[in-house]
């Protein structure tokens, strides 16, 4: 609730801060219980709703003209996949926070509860606002301490993908979990209909494994790496019917660049928090760098299939694994492996082939790992073992999936004729060339 | 009456004095039953095999393995020292037995030839030394305190060497199982080694590395070596302490219990030991003895030698002249008074011994139970934080490296400490086992031996035993994913292994007589 005497006081705060006084007014203003998020909800042309893989979009309460939302910073219970949990610092109660969501010409009012046990604030990364509204800790504002309220308010005058984080001990904070992002509509709409609108924020943490909390003192060597905090196989899919315009919105606030990979399609990169780019400046990749503190948005044409999508840095698509151990490939254990069992009876020599097995093994259940620990290579699809985990999912196009309709639809079935099949299994088959 | 018949009287007379004096007869058995009842009364079991049977019954024993008790049995039969003690014994017993006897009287004949003018004589005589007779009986309670005395301190020998023997026993098992533990750790490390190599041939590892795992490998082929060197040690001194001459073929159990949880209170045990400590009670035995000397010696300090004896003078015309005959030592110049002041200054050296040796027994009982505390403690820490910790690093390495998260060379590492944990965890048994040996010993009793507590598997324990069965734990393969080894944070853990030993604090409360 906020009582009379309180609105007084930001309201002159807001005078202070040159705002216009008109828009400070006691109404039906309620600090607690957003309301139902109202798709379009503004004045302007309709836009698609942006879905936020894994995650969710923060109503807001319409004051008088003002969009008011309301964030909380807080220690949050967050599960990356099942069995592996942790505590970590989010926005009312999930990492990555809430994506707030608006229309170029809102102005907003954002209301910052800090419930950490430190104080914060939060920056709008990439929006055009007062130097006071940039939420720099000790630079444009004093420090929201544990257990107050801040409000920021600013008029957005620009559209495209941004994010929102602290800047107050901004290494720890974010390190255990604490951004969101901040998607602005165009005010005109789209020039090109966009008729799936994806946010993935990319992260990576320090949960070493056997523990419950990330740590912040990592700087390079992180054991998960995460779409919206979400490991595989517990990423959602990215689900469209064939022939949609479909745009991914990528955010980076991790500690590396992660070039992403699409699969199947040519995508043009469209745009950034600069904004929509002109189409001269569009980019067709398949696989684009979004680099630290950049977003990035792809567009293109759904074409049927299941299609992998991924950061392409091979060790950011498995789960926690060693660095630095012995290399096995290649190593021939046979007779010693027996010895090593007397001692160890839980031993298997694995690795000599490569680590593909290791997948099998874990999967029937008599390799136990550490305590909340994901195996490194998980996930199963309709021909086998994906053997993959961090940074991956699957774009999933049919020729049948209603508009609107997010709910994965199962496993691609492909036309007869366009799987790849086996000939033999006879590694001495037919008259490969080589180089001698 | 002649005078032939009259000599004849006095002599009877005086051989009828002689028989009727006080007359010690040999101790029966050599004392050597009195000796052994004193240690059978602290606890020592001793065989009542006749001597011609020893040879079959020790080679009986030694052709099965032997516990603690059979080596105490085979050494009191077969170790020389006992022989040795018992004939000190037969000493002693002699003495009593001169003791209480008269000095034999003395014969003396002389003869003289006359010239033309004397005639022929011979002259006989007979004499008793009578200060024996008067003597005899301070001489014969003396000699029997002093027999009490030796035997006391020939019992106490045996209690020694039966505790020589026992701590021998613990010293060899226990030498045993730390060997055992090295070569699973020297295996260990060859094993390492040798996966190295592969890495090596696979080109997966560089010198530098494939070095540094064979030396840890030699390094701990040393290690092996002086374990293996210390246990066949070990074995060569039980079999010296057995009596054993030939090279030592039997086996000895190959465990040792747990420690019991029984501990009584030092201070009134300090009392008892002072009570039952053979040595101090023979030191004792030995002042009173040396007081009731004293006591002798000034009593009869002004009398010397005393002669009574008959003589009896033949000459040849016929003359016969018998009669009594004296010899008195006068006391004019020598009152005693050195013999006097040898035996005050022999009372106050004895004394001084019995408080020296009674500050010792009360000293070495409190240390040697500080001791017995102190390994106790020591292994049960092993069993209930050390072993336990040391299986879930193991257990949870294992894990890591089901995951990929760390290397095979890691998980050995971890392995071989737990066997080093393991050592230490039979080492202390062994020297809870020793000091409590000690400890009775320094009480002055035999307490029951380990193996006479609890079962013990006689079997060496191999290395892929998942519990410890009877005996105590032993390295399991905890890497599995099933409970019973895995989850140990508290003192559930000595479950999985076998409760052996740990139970029979019962029993030990009831040790001390």
């Amino acid at each position: 609730m906020i009582f009379r005497r309180d609105f007084l006081n930001l309201t002159s705060v807001a005078a202070l801060t040159g705002l216009a006084a008109g828009s400070a007014v006691a109404g039906q203003a309620r600090a607690d219980a957003p309301s139902q998020p109202k798709d379009g909800q503004t004045t302007r042309r309709p836009f698609t709703p942006v879905r936020t893989l894994n995650g969710w979009t923060l109503p807001y309460v319409m004051n008088d003209g003002v969009k008011e939302f309301h964030l909380v910073a807080e220690e949050v219970d967050h599960e990356f996949a099942p069995g592996t949990r942790a505590k970590c610092w989010g926005y009312n109660g999930s990492t990555p926070g809430p994506t707030i969501e608006a229309v170029e010409g809102d102005r907003v009012r954002i209301f910052v509860t800090n419930r950490l046990g430190e104080p914060t604030t939060v920056h709008w990364h990439g929006i055009l606002l007062p130097s006071g509204m940039d939420g720099v800790g000790g630079l444009s504002q004093p420090h929201i301490k544990p257990g107050e309220t801040f409000v920021y308010e600013f008029t957005l005058n620009q559209h495209g993908t941004h994010m929102y984080h602290p800047h107050v001990d901004e290494m720890v904070q974010m390190a255990v979990g604490m951004m969101g992002m901040f998607i602005i509509h165009p005010k005109d709409g789209e020039p090109e209909p966009i008729d799936r609108d994806y946010v993935i924020l990319l992260h990576n943490w320090a949960l070493h494994p056997g523990t419950y909390r990330p740590d912040p003192s990592i700087m390079t060597d992180f054991d998960l790496w995460t779409f919206n905090s979400k490991i595989f196989p517990a990423i959602e899919p990215l689900v469209a019917r064939s022939g949609e315009r479909v745009r991914i919105r990528v955010g980076n606030l991790s500690m590396w660049n992660h070039p992403i990979h699409v699969h199947g399609v040519q995508f043009a990169v469209t745009g950034s928090d600069g904004g929509r780019w002109p189409k001269a400046l569009w980019r067709s990749e398949t696989t684009e760098i979004v680099g630290v503190g950049q977003t990035r948005d792809l567009e293109f044409v759904a074409v049927p299939g299941d299609w992998a999508m991924h950061c392409h840095m091979s060790h950011h698509t498995m789960n926690a694994m060693g660095h630095g151990t012995p290399n096995t490939i290649g190593v021939d254990q046979s007779g010693i492996e027996a010895e090593i069992r007397k001692m160890l009876p839980g031993y298997m020599a694995m690795g000599q082939h490569g680590m593909s097995e290791h997948q099998t093994h874990v999967d029937m259940g008599h390799m136990p790992g550490p305590d909340n620990t994901a195996p490194m290579m998980m996930g199963k699809g309709p021909f086998g073992n994906f053997e993959m985990g961090g940074m991956f999912t699957v774009v999933k196009v049919r020729d049948t999936i209603a508009a609107g309709d997010y709910r994965d639809p199962g496993w691609y079935k492909a036309p007869k004729g366009t799987t790849a099949y086996r000939v033999s299994t006879n590694p001495n088959y037919g008259k490969p060339v080589r180089r001698s | 009456m002649n005078d032939m018949s009259r000599l004849w009287r006095v002599a009877v007379l005086c051989v009828g004095t002689a028989s009727l004096a006080a007359c010690a007869s040999l101790p029966e058995n050599g004392g050597r039953s009195g000796a052994l009842q004193y240690a059978t009364d602290r606890g020592l079991v001793v065989d009542s095999q006749a001597d011609a049977d020893t040879q079959h019954l020790v080679h009986g024993l030694l052709d099965k393995p032997i516990s603690a008790d059979d080596a105490i049995r085979i050494g009191l039969l077969a170790n020389a020292r006992v022989r040795s003690v018992y004939a000190r014994l037969g000493i002693a017993g002699a003495d009593v037995y001169d003791a209480g006897r008269l000095s034999n009287p003395s014969f003396s004949i002389s003869a003289g030839f006359g010239n033309a003018n004397a005639d022929d004589k011979v002259t006989f005589g007979l004499a008793q030394n009578f200060l024996d007779l008067l003597l005899l009986p301070s001489r014969t309670r003396l000699a029997e305190g002093e027999f009490i005395r030796v035997q006391q301190e020939a019992a106490q020998d045996i209690l020694n060497l039966a505790a020589e023997i026992e701590t021998a026993y613990y010293r060899l098992v226990a030498a045993e199982q730390i060997r055992d533990m090295r070569q699973l750790a020297a295996k260990s490390t060859n094993i390492s080694a040798e996966l190295a190599g592969r890495f090596f041939v696979a080109g997966n590892m560089n010198r530098l590395d494939y070095a540094l795992q064979k030396a840890a490998a030699a390094d701990m082929a040393f290690s092996l070596r002086a374990a293996e060197t210390a246990a066949r040690v070990s074995r060569y001194e039980l079999n010296r302490l057995m009596g054993q001459t030939a090279a030592p073929q039997w086996a000895v159990s190959a465990r040792l219990p747990e420690p019991l949880d029984d501990d009584p209170d030092i201070e009134p045990l300090i009392a008892e030991a002072l009570d039952t400590r053979l040595d101090l009670a023979s030191a004792r035995k030995a002042v009173e003895v040396l007081a009731d000397s004293l006591k002798v010696t000034r009593q009869f300090r002004w009398l010397g030698s005393v002669a009574v004896g008959v003589d009896h003078e033949r000459e040849s015309g016929g003359k016969r002249i018998t009669g009594p005959s004296l010899s008195l030592a006068l006391p004019i110049f020598n009152q005693g008074q050195g013999a006097v002041h040898r035996a005050e200054a022999q009372v106050t050296q004895a004394e001084a011994a019995v408080h020296a040796m009674e500050a010792t027994i009360a000293n070495t009982v409190r240390s040697s139970h500080a001791e017995l505390v102190e390994a106790r403690q020591r292994a049960l820490d092993y069993r209930d934080t050390v072993l336990p910790l040391r299986q879930e690093i193991v257990s949870e390495t294992q894990k890591r490296v089901n995951f990929m998260i760390v290397g095979v060379f890691d998980l050995i590492d971890v392995k071989r400490e737990e066997y080093n944990a393991y050592q230490g965890y039979f080492e202390a048994i062994g020297d809870y086992w020793v000091a409590r040996a000690t400890f009775a010993r320094h009480i002055g009793l035999k307490l029951k031996s380990a193996e006479a507590l609890s079962v013990i598997e006689e079997t060496i324990p191999n290395q892929d035993q998942h519990h410890g069965h009877h005996g105590q734990p032993m390295p399991t393969d905890d890497a599995q994913p099933v409970a019973d080894h895995t989850t140990q944070h508290d003192t559930d853990a000595h479950q999985g292994h076998g409760e052996q030993g740990g139970h029979d604090g019962h029993d030990g409360h009831g040790e001390h007589q």
